[in-house]
């Protein structure tokens, strides 16, 4: 039943996800055109922001745009925060709950379609960031072949450096990868608790997720603040920062675990749907 | 006659014996808001009885001590078992207690056996819809356990159990053929080409979504989802409440049509009058506690009234 409870959730997300997503890539591509049409042109009221018309729309739709990746980011978070509050925890759940499926399929699917998309989104922000970057710093138009296997090179020498530190690598991966899962099931706890209340549910469960937020914040400052002194005054070897990453990656790993575990137990145990 | 249960009782969707078309009151039974015999009209006094609202010594009008009635007598009657293994539905001493205080379920003991149709009755606030949801896991009880076939609410027991909730559950956004599509995905017991037809009887259009639908309609869909299944348990919570009474005809002969000799159906309603010549038993819920559970045949025979004035009674303020 997860393929089909996958299916469906993708159905459902894909059409808001792949809109938000073009329109990031095709405010980039304008942008970058843009950038590139005043880099080869000679005239050069595009820079002049201050007094030319086209300075201005310029100078403006940099803004717009910029304010638009993070827009599109945050709505593609926050999507899937209301979505599986709406999903499960409102009408619509009376649905969802009654369907012959288990609470940990349920879970499962949601969360797999919403950080799926999260690294779709990482991707498309990658590719709008290099796309502005690359217009601005005009780096396709100076760059050879030879300058592409210098800077191959070069990135060879960096990871022969990198790889004496394996653990420190690998932890990086796994970070990466587990982070978003982390932050879904941190969100999927607030509408957790936010549902115990009777009424305004998504109220709270908001003021749930802010408060988690403000709660990791201190605890991880707290955490790596002697981290840091302990690298940088105490044991500033190679070997200490990969002890310190495996066990952030161990945290990370174990806390990601637990709040599935809470999660599942709201659904199981504590479903209110009154 | 052939029986499909214990209480001798004609086969689902057949009329008892001496029992008037569906819609027409039986013999015994007052058509509604008329008294019956030796029973005075709504709202006036009996003989002996001084009218509501005056002191019984004199004329001056007496506020808020209502005359006092005798209780009706309660018949708690479980249902017999017809076969060995586990119940249908069984309920053992369910509580649901909330923050603020007050139980919605106390120590709630009640069984249903297979091949019934059961009105769940009650006043409001008395627990039924409680009760449903936490059959269908929608609730956790705070004490005690609901068994279907004898498992605790979960895949298994959804995949038997055809639930209808008193609200518009389905996203405003599907249409009605992606509904369809969707349960034909999850329910193995889901039939289409029933779905399609009863769409067809009651000029649903399917390529419509459901926001654009009337309530009345949408209720209508989602009676026709959960009626098409073939499940063993059907849960139905107001099924008739928001529909006019031309369509309340189709979707009472679409309940019995549509459902097989050996599932079971429970209904929850407040429109019991409109009901009750379907139903094989009733019971009635009170603060959470049952209070009547009885053949609705046997209401008839013992009391000589129906199941609605029966109620009524019962649940008097």
């Amino acid at each position: 039943m997860l393929k089909t409870l996958l299916k469906y959730e993708w159905k459902d997300t894909w059409g808001l996800c792949t809109v938000c997503n073009g329109i990031a890539l095709i405010l980039s591509v304008i942008g970058a055109l843009m950038i590139s049409l005043w880099h080869y042109s000679d005239d050069r009221t595009f820079t002049d922001t201050q007094t030319t018309m086209l300075g201005v729309v310029f100078s403006f739709y940099i803004i717009i745009y910029i304010v638009s990746v993070f827009a599109i980011v945050l709505v593609m978070k926050y999507y899937f925060f209301l979505r599986y509050y709406k999903n499960l925890f409102t009408d619509q759940g009376y649905l969802m709950h009654t369907l012959p499926v288990k609470s940990t399929d349920l879970i499962n699917s949601k969360l797999i379609i919403a950080v799926l998309w999260q690294f779709i989104t990482g991707i498309v922000v990658a590719i709008c960031i290099v796309l502005i970057s690359f217009s601005f710093t005009n780096i396709f138009a100076e760059l050879s072949i030879t300058d592409f296997a210098e800077a191959f090179h070069d990135i060879e020498i960096e990871l022969e450096e990198l790889m004496k530190g394996i653990p420190l690598i690998v932890s990086a991966v796994i970070c990466g990868l587990i982070s978003p899962v982390f932050e879904m099931l941190l969100m999927y706890m607030a509408v957790g608790i936010g549902q115990l209340s009777k009424k305004n549910r998504l109220l709270l469960s908001i003021l749930v997720l802010i408060g988690i937020y403000i709660g990791k914040r201190f605890i991880s400052s707290l955490l790596s603040f002697p981290l840091q002194m302990f690298v940088i005054n105490e044991d500033p070897s190679l070997t200490s920062v990969n002890i310190g990453s495996v066990l952030l990656t161990l945290a990370i790993v174990g806390s990601t675990v637990g709040l599935y575990f809470l999660n599942k137990y709201f659904i199981e145990k504590k479903l209110n749907l009154e | 006659m052939e029986t499909n249960n214990s209480y001798g009782q004609p086969p689902v969707g057949q009329m008892p014996t001496g029992q008037p078309p569906y819609g027409q009151p039986m013999q015994g039974q007052m058509p509604m808001g008329q008294p019956m015999q030796g029973q005075m009209p709504m709202g006036q006094p009996m003989q002996g009885q001084m009218p509501m609202g005056h002191h019984p010594m004199g004329g001056m009008p007496m506020y808020g001590y209502p005359p006092m009635r005798p209780m009706p007598q309660l018949i708690v009657e479980p249902m017999p078992k017809l076969e060995n293994g586990p119940s249908l539905l069984e309920c053992r001493n369910l509580t649901k207690s909330y923050v603020y205080g007050r139980n919605a379920l106390d120590h709630l003991n009640l069984t249903i056996e297979k091949g019934h149709i059961v009105g769940l009755l009650g006043p409001n606030g008395s627990g039924k819809t409680t009760l449903i949801k936490i059959i269908n896991g929608l609730l956790v009880p705070t004490e005690g356990e609901v068994l279907i076939n004898g498992q605790k609410p979960g895949a298994y027991t959804k995949s038997v159990v055809s639930y209808l909730p008193e609200r518009t559950y389905l996203e405003a956004q599907k249409d009605v053929k992606s509904l369809i599509e969707f349960f034909a995905d999850f329910y193995q017991d889901f039939r289409k080409e029933r779905a399609y037809d009863m769409l067809q009887a009651l000029g649903v259009p399917i390529d419509a979504r459901l926001k654009t639908l009337s309530k009345g309609t949408k209720e209508k869909v989602q009676l026709i989802l959960v009626m098409s299944r073939d499940a063993q348990l059907y849960i139905l919570d107001e099924p008739i409440a928001g529909v006019d009474p031309a369509a309340r005809d189709y979707i009472l002969r679409t309940i019995l049509s549509n459902y097989n000799s050996e599932a079971t159906i429970l209904i929850c309603t407040h429109l019991i009058y409109d009901i009750e010549n379907i139903l094989d038993d009733v019971v009635f819920i009170k603060n959470g506690r049952l209070v009547v559970q009885s053949t609705a045949q046997k209401i008839r025979d013992k009391f000589n009234k129906s199941v609605d004035m029966y109620f009524r009674e019962v649940f008097a303020c």
